[in-house]
């Protein structure tokens, strides 16, 4: 908690931050949470999540906190390390995306012109595709692999970074300051580095973590339809794509404790992009 | 004859920096058909002063204690349906920006249509409409002009609407909050011709608070001077502008620069508190060139000297 | 020697129509903010450009300077015709010219600190390193009036007041020793006690390092104290142009007068003529024939709107742009 008191004390001082507020404090917990226990997952647990344990369809107990699934692998374990899978996968596509989609979003929101108007319809027809189809689109495409479900989910979220940078681009373009500078001499390049990226940052900070939120998602969409790491390696969508059949059986707790993870995680970023949102544009109070 | 009687009053603003004490311990009192001009500048309470009067403070705010006496009665007593009856009568207020002011989806005919009708539901609608448009001639306004809009008008037409708003039922004191500190001077000065016209034609009284010492010294009777939250000086217009007793007075005056005399203009130093820690003892003696060692210790007693009041340690 | 002269300068903006609009009628529509305005301004001048909202004069200090591409026109800076030069051409001239404007809160970088904003300027046309800019920034920071420097090099614009913020963008502008300053409103959105000490700062160093200024105000108690010689610009045209104390004791045009017998002054006894013009400020779009305050001028005489008057000598370094005279 001290460390990330700090961090937000230096953040105040530039600026960013008015004050911290309960839902990022919530959302920083949860995720920091999920990353230190899947990190602590040979401590956690004694088991492999790609080994039988020779006990299938365990109910949960002290032995298998968390159960075990049909071919004996224990839950507890797939979860702890199916966070390490989905993290992966998840903040790889994302940065990907951003390193594209941020770029792309500047240049085409400063200039403007043709390139911005044919980048821009190409960006808004991928946007227009619900984020699972196209993503499996692509995975289906190039094939199920670790590295392929990340390409295809950072492909599914380039517009989303792109019409959100360029539109800052586009207000920040006309600010004041922006004018300012162009006044005193300064080129086009120190600008957008120096003048409307920074000013940026606090948005597109907003967005990744709702972006990843949203990925999470996507990736356990894509893998529940076998379309993401293939098995046995640990994730939560494909424990999903195994238990779900079993459910109606009666073996819930196949598919509860992933399903649970992936609404946490999720809701753990979602909060941190809430709670960013809210500090970094905080509403004002008059005083007369 | 006095009208209004501010006593002690104290307004505290509630905020998460902190307690701004933005009208801490005022006393004023208003005549029949004098208009005072309220002069201070951003952060001086001169708006908090304004507004509480009929109590419409925003909701960090709180009065603290003092009283407001209107024709005998206190009004900080009553309750909120007594004082909607006395809002728009009794006492109106014209706000400084008109656009945000006035209703932009209803015509400005309906609107003062239904301010009559809200006090004075006996009235038909017809009658209530003939008076509209004789309030609206009034300020100015051509009555075919009553079925527009408020984005169908220009800036001055629109803060004439609002005037004709505020004065249509005759109420007796009028505060008005920076009414043309957005128009341009040609347009303020003809709304001020308005205002004045107002006040002689109906005997209204007219709190006029503004930053503009020379527009207020212009049109007012009698100015009052608020810095801090507190009230400095307050006395007949001419004496004030003339014969400034106060330092602040004094150094406003010297470093506002006129149109009609090329002067040298001196600068007041240092800047305007922090309300949430105000200075102790007379909130201006840190930036006044005349401070005495008692001036930071002790808050300065409200004077009488030559017929006017002066909070400061040097006259007493 | 004249440092700045204008001929002619026209800027139109296109209204924005809707799509209806534009099936329904071809014909476009602009805004005639500027519609043909001249003067010339000598080095060491400070030359007020005064009017109300809408005339145009924000435009023109923002044309001077290349913020917007004239219609039509010359301005000619230090004898360079910049009218429709291109930014390549435009960024050496910047080291001489410089414009501060009405906002402080918006006239800074958030993100950037106070030292690296003053910093800029010599960075940008590489005129110091990094260490050198910043030892310069210290002194300017010291200059106007924001001492401890260190403290507020390091520190950031929402952490300063509005007038703080105003000395920093006056140092910025300053800090390559500009010959030349427009100041658009500079002290219109500063609190009246502070007000003085921001012009103070503009004056001494106009004195210290003998600038010229393009100085617009609305206000001409402001524009009385500083100016050499005041133009008064109404719908987009320059009306009457005179050295300042010329124009207050011997205002010429109606507009002139109509705006003097309007401002608040604490010495009203001084008032003279007292014009009342009707009416409001008509839309820029469409502005009246002739002379675009006939529909206005309680003196319009028939020629007045039909025929445009030209501004004319009168003396006394004063013009006058009215058919009365």
């Amino acid at each position: 908690m001290n460390i990330v008191n700090a961090i937000l004390e230096k953040l105040k001082t530039m600026g960013l931050l008015r004050n911290s507020n309960a839902l990022f404090k919530a959302g920083i917990i949860i995720v920091a949470g999920i990353i230190i226990l899947s990190a602590l997952a040979p401590l956690l647990t004694p088991y492999s999540p790609i080994v039988g344990t020779g006990d299938e369809l365990a109910p949960p107990s002290l032995k298998h906190p968390m159960g075990t699934n049909n071919l004996g692998y224990d839950m507890f374990s797939r979860v702890l390390y199916g966070a390490r899978t989905v993290l992966t996968v998840v903040v790889s596509a994302t940065l990907l995306s951003m390193a594209i989609g941020v770029p792309l979003g500047l240049i085409s929101g400063y200039y403007g012109g043709k390139v911005d108007r044919a980048i821009s319809i190409v960006m808004d027809s991928m946007y227009a595709f619900p984020s699972l189809i196209l993503a499996l689109a692509i995975a289906a495409v190039l094939g199920a692999s670790l590295i392929n479900a990340i390409i295809a989910i950072a492909v599914v979220y380039v517009p989303t970074y792109f019409r959100m940078v360029r539109g800052q681009t586009l207000s920040i373009k006309s600010l004041l300051y922006v004018e300012a500078a162009r006044a005193l001499g300064a080129p086009d390049s120190r600008i957008i580095t120096r003048y409307v990226f920074p000013n940026l940052l606090p948005t597109v900070l907003v967005v990744f973590s709702m972006n990843i939120a949203d990925a999470i998602l996507t990736e356990a969409g894509l893998s529940f339809l076998g379309f993401s790491v293939p098995p046995p390696t640990p994730d939560w969508g494909a424990d999903l794509r195994a238990g779900h059949s079993f459910m109606l059986a009666g073996y819930w707790w196949l598919v509860a404790f992933p399903g649970l993870m992936i609404m946490l995680l999720a809701t753990g970023f979602a909060l941190i992009g809430e709670g960013l949102s809210d500090i970094l544009n905080p509403r004002r109070e008059a005083v007369g | 004859m006095t009208l209004l009687k501010i006593n002690n009053l104290k307004v505290y603003y509630y905020t998460r920096r902190g307690i701004v004490k933005a009208v801490d311990n005022v006393s004023l009192a208003i005549n029949k058909g004098e208009m005072i001009g309220l002069v201070g500048e951003s952060g001086s309470g001169k708006s908090t002063l304004g507004l509480s009067i009929i109590r419409v403070l925003p909701p960090q705010a709180k009065i603290i204690s003092g009283s407001v006496i209107f024709n005998g009665t206190d009004l900080l007593k009553l309750s909120e349906r007594e004082m909607r009856k006395i809002r728009g009568k009794e006492i109106s207020m014209v706000f400084q920006d008109p656009l945000t002011s006035l209703d932009p989806l209803q015509k400005i005919g309906d609107q003062i249509v239904e301010t009559i009708l809200e006090h004075e539901p006996n009235i038909s609608k017809q009658e209530a409409y003939n008076m509209a448009k004789k309030a609206l001639q009034e300020v100015g306004i051509p009555p075919d002009r009553i079925g527009n809009y408020p984005h169908q008008l220009s800036g001055g037409q629109r803060q004439r609407v609002m005037i004709a708003l505020a004065t249509v039922l005759k109420p007796k004191l009028i505060i008005a909050d920076e009414p043309t500190t957005a128009l341009d001077v040609i347009v303020q000065d003809r709304i001020m011709e308005l205002l004045s016209a107002l006040k002689k034609e109906y005997g209204m009284s007219i709190l006029f608070i503004t930053h503009d010492l020379a527009l207020a010294a212009e049109r007012s009777d009698k100015i009052a001077v608020m810095y801090a939250g507190h009230l400095y000086e307050y006395g007949s217009s001419s004496d004030i502008v003339n014969k400034p007793l106060h330092p602040y007075t004094k150094g406003l005056i010297e470093s506002i620069p006129d149109v009609f005399m090329r002067k040298e203009i001196k600068e007041i130093p240092g800047q305007p508190p922090d309300l949430t820690k105000p200075p102790s003892g007379c909130r201006f003696h840190p930036r006044c060139p005349y401070r005495m060692p008692k001036c930071s210790r002790e808050e300065p007693p409200i004077l009488q000297v030559n017929g006017r009041l002066v909070k400061c340690w040097l006259y007493s | 020697m004249v440092l700045l002269s204008v001929s002619n300068l026209k800027k139109y903006f296109p209204l924005q129509k809707s799509f209806i609009e534009q099936v329904i009628s071809r014909r476009k529509q602009y805004v005639k903010a500027v519609d043909g305005i001249s003067f010339i301004i000598r080095e060491g001048e400070v030359f007020s450009l005064v009017g109300e909202s809408g005339c145009g004069k924000t435009t023109t200090g923002r044309l001077i300077v290349r913020l917007e591409t004239p219609d039509s026109g010359k301005i000619v800076f230090d004898g360079k015709d910049i009218t429709f030069a291109k930014e390549k051409e435009l960024r050496p001239l910047r080291r001489k010219m410089q414009i501060i404007f009405q906002d402080p809160y918006a006239s800074l970088n958030p993100r950037m600190t106070i030292g690296d904003a003053i910093a800029e300027p010599l960075i940008i046309h590489g005129i110091a390193d990094k260490r050198e800019a910043k030892e310069e920034a210290l002194e300017m920071l010291k200059s106007v009036g924001l001492t401890p420097p260190e403290l507020f090099y390091k520190a950031y614009p929402h952490q300063l007041s509005g007038g703080q913020r105003q000395r920093v963008v006056i140092a910025r502008a300053m800090i390559l020793k500009p010959k030349f300053i427009v100041a658009d409103e500079p002290v219109s959105m500063i609190d009246v006690s502070l007000r003085a000490s921001i012009l103070k700062l503009l004056m001494r160093f106009k004195k210290d390092f003998n600038l010229t200024m393009l100085f617009i105000t609305h206000d001409l108690a402001v524009a009385r104290l500083i100016s050499d010689i005041v133009a008064v610009m109404y719908l987009g045209k320059i009306v009457e142009i005179a050295p300042v104390g010329e124009l207050v004791e011997n205002p010429l045009h109606p507009y002139t007068k109509a705006l003097l017998s309007s401002v608040p002054t604490i010495v009203p006894q001084m008032k003279r003529e007292r014009i009342i013009l009707k009416g409001d400020v008509p839309n820029p779009i469409n502005p009246p024939s002739g002379c675009r305050l006939h529909p206005r001028c309680p003196l319009a005489i028939e020629r007045c709107s039909k025929e445009e008057p030209k501004l004319k000598y009168v003396g006394n370094n004063h013009y006058v742009a009215c058919h009365l005279l």
